[in-house]
């Protein structure tokens, strides 16, 4: 499995990353891109079987960063972000969302929204 | 008990808990509150702190200030990552990352409060002290964790 981290924060990055192996999703690949744009760019030139994508991002932001590879792309996408209003998730699956995880996670709420859509 | 005071009580209590749920499912850290005081200033010292600046009908300030070896351990144990494979910039993100999942994890707790949060500040460096000017008291929470305490402010208007 080749998974996709896009945050600005380059911790964050590392979180997620250790967060998927804690859950036994063990990725063979993780790349990762520091905002929406970048992450396009990756996407353009590697496919990969999961994108997780922060909320918050300068350059380009997560929501966009969503709609933008739904024009082209159809890899799940799961959105990680403190962002946990109704409002904002249901947003967040109008623009191509199939999943959203609220900071802090522990592994097993990986695992609940990530298992199902792999 | 006036309606601010009744919402800051609520504040004070979402930020308390949302200390043990980051540390402890994130950093995997014993933590407990050691004092849940008052200030008449809102005062946050160094050298490691994060800041975020809350919008909205009820605006306000959040802090977390610590010391760079206790950020060092968190970050380690959040990241899986060796403490002193940690860059200074690894330290920003991760103050800056422990601001921002207290203030969304109390965020959540107080939703109909329609709280706002602003992008985390991040601030590392010795003798350095931050201050935010306001009238109102600030919340100034104490815990400890692996022998170091560190400290969370909230003024909430």
């Amino acid at each position: 499995m080749r998974v996709l981290i896009v945050d600005d924060s380059a911790v964050m990055r590392k979180i997620v990353a250790k967060g998927l192996r804690q859950a036994g999703l063990k990725p063979d690949e993780t790349l990762e891109a520091s905002d929406g744009s970048e992450g396009l760019r990756v996407l353009a030139e590697n496919n990969v079987d999961l994108i997780l994508a922060d909320w918050n991002m300068p350059n380009m932001d997560g929501l966009t960063f969503v709609q933008e590879l739904r024009k082209s792309v159809q890899t799940p996408v799961v959105m990680i972000t403190t962002e946990g209003g109704e409002n904002k998730v249901a947003q967040a699956m109008e623009m191509g969302a199939n999943g959203h995880i609220k900071k802090p996670f522990t592994p097993d709420m990986l695992n609940e929204v990530i298992g199902p859509l792999l | 008990m006036t309606d601010t005071e009744t919402y800051r009580a609520r504040i004070v209590e979402s930020l308390k808990n949302t200390v043990f749920e980051v540390m402890g499912t994130m950093a995997l850290a014993e933590v407990t509150a050691t004092d849940i005081g008052e200030s008449e200033e809102f005062l946050v010292s160094g050298p490691a702190a994060g800041l975020m600046l809350l919008a909205g009908e009820r605006p306000g300030m959040v802090a977390v200030s610590m010391s760079e070896s206790l950020v060092r351990g968190v970050v380690a144990g959040i990241t899986g990552a060796a403490p002193e494979s940690l860059s200074r910039q690894d330290l920003l993100d991760g103050i800056a990352e422990i601001v921002n999942m207290l203030c969304g994890g109390m965020k959540t707790k107080v939703a109909d409060a329609g709280i706002q949060l602003s992008p985390p500040l991040a601030v590392l460096g010795n003798d350095c002290t931050l201050a935010w000017k306001t009238d109102r008291p600030t919340g100034v929470l104490t815990f400890e964790m692996s022998g170091e305490s560190f400290t969370v402010h909230v003024c909430a208007l």
